[in-house]
């Protein structure tokens, strides 16, 4: 072996030991390695200064800070973030809705990134054919300027907007749920399902939207109530 | 289990030994925290959180350099832990794997700090908002928190690996199964993060 390769092999042990000296300095390193950068730290003046350092730099860099009470608040926050989510089955259907309206947005999207050139030509054909139409003389029922949708319109303030879904805390006794309706003049129509939703109509028919939301209000500060909400389609909606 | 973060035994060498969370009773401990978190056991949960909470605190701010947000992104990290306790193969150590999700997320919140920061206006024009580093207060600061200017100019990643290995306690190997890099990169990172640290310790001391 001649004086070159006795120096590269040197070398190369030293880059090796050298580039160890941290996880030797947090002792992490196993017994082998250990003994390896421990043999040669001991006859290499470089890396023994370079241990020196690390070392220094490695008590200077390890102050540590005691977060204990920040811990404690923080959990706290977590822990509603985990209570929030998977007791309430009727979370899952706002998930669903949400799952829908990502759908319709994918499709729409897709529709305009993909086919826009394809369905634009055809839009633009049936807009020629219709032209002639549209400046005939029709006669055209006459405006009545009101914009009606089933919100507004009288049928809308029905039996249906005083509808809600709650779940009551299952520590929440008959009596307890008696009581709580009593409270909001609320009375159970349906329920509870499987999954413990009641459905509850509150107040009679006139009950006006002001008192049903104080009345949905009320039940959502209730500590016996999980959720309180509007059914579907109601006046809030 | 209260653990002593400020357990700073020393052995013959005068080098110190490693932190008390990486001895086996306390990984046993945490992979049986794991296992009741996987069960549901919040109680279970609350311990491996706030045995966890120290170090992944200091572990996100020393990769995002943020002090803001860090409980947040704690908590997401956490929240996965929660909610893939069960997926947890017990093969690696729980300090890998915990360390890991916290790892990806603390990127993923650097990345997002850097968009909203490229995104705001108010801080395009950098001579307005830095004054001259000339000014003698400025050397004092850099003087007095010459560790804090040290992490500045080393790259996330090298932040990491110096993160991983000078307060976590961790082995190159298990950095690289946290950084999904091979071992050779970790030295690599941790040689130019040694030589910045060095030169600007060795300023500092000069200064000083």
């Amino acid at each position: 072996m001649s004086l070159t390769d006795n120096k590269t092999i040197h070398k190369s042990e030293h880059q090796e030991v050298w580039e160890l000296l941290p996880w030797y300095i947090n002792h992490s390193l196993d017994t082998t390695e250990e003994h390896r950068v421990r043999i040669h730290a001991k006859n290499c003046i470089a890396c023994k200064i370079e241990l020196t350092q690390q070392q220094q730099i490695f008590e200077k860099v390890n102050q540590v800070n005691l977060l204990q009470q920040t811990a404690q608040i923080s959990f706290a926050q977590l822990k509603q973030r985990i209570e929030k989510q998977p007791k309430v089955s009727v979370i899952s259907e706002h998930d669903k809705q949400r799952e829908m309206i990502q759908r319709v947005k994918f499709f729409y999207s897709n529709f305009f990134s993909f086919n826009y050139l394809k369905y634009a030509a055809v839009v633009a054909g049936i807009t020629m054919l219709t032209v002639p139409f549209i400046f005939s003389p029709f006669e055209m029922p006459e405006s009545t300027n009101v914009y009606r949708t089933l919100a507004t319109s009288p049928e809308g303030i029905g039996r249906e907007n005083n509808l809600a879904r709650v779940v009551f805390s299952e520590h929440a006794t008959s009596q307890q749920i008696k009581d709580i309706l009593i409270g909001i003049s609320g009375h159970i129509i349906n329920g509870p399902s499987r999954n413990g939703v009641y459905e509850i109509a509150i107040g009679n028919h006139q009950a006006s939207m002001q008192e049903i939301n104080e009345s949905i209000i009320r039940l959502q500060n209730h500590n016996l109530v999980i959720f309180a909400g509007l059914t579907q389609g109601s006046a809030s909606d | 289990m209260e653990i002593d973060f400020t357990d700073n035994m020393r052995d013959s060498s005068g080098l110190k030994s490693q932190p008390s969370y990486h001895s086996k009773e306390q990984q046993a401990l945490e992979r049986n925290l794991i296992a009741e978190t996987a069960g549901g056991d919040e109680k279970a949960f609350e311990q491996l959180y706030k045995i966890y909470f120290n170090r992944l605190y200091q572990f996100i701010f020393h990769v995002t350099r943020r002090l803001n947000g860090i409980e947040e992104v704690i908590n997401d990290v956490m929240y996965v832990v929660w909610e893939k306790a069960s997926s947890y193969d017990q093969v690696c150590r729980p300090s890998t794997w915990i360390l890991g999700i916290a790892y990806l997320k603390a990127l993923k919140s650097s990345r997002q700090s850097w968009t909203r920061e490229e995104q705001s206006d108010e801080f395009t024009d950098e001579q307005d908002y830095f004054p001259d580093s000339s000014a003698s207060w400025i050397t004092e600061i850099e003087i007095n928190n010459w560790l804090e200017v040290a992490f500045d100019k080393l790259s996330t990643e090298q932040r990491a690996v110096v993160e991983m290995t000078y307060y976590q306690g961790l082995h190159y190997q298990e950095i690289s199964e946290i950084m999904q890099c091979p071992e050779n990169t970790i030295k690599t990172r941790m040689f130019h993060a040694r030589k910045i640290l060095t030169k600007l310790y060795n300023d500092h001391n000069g200064r000083s």
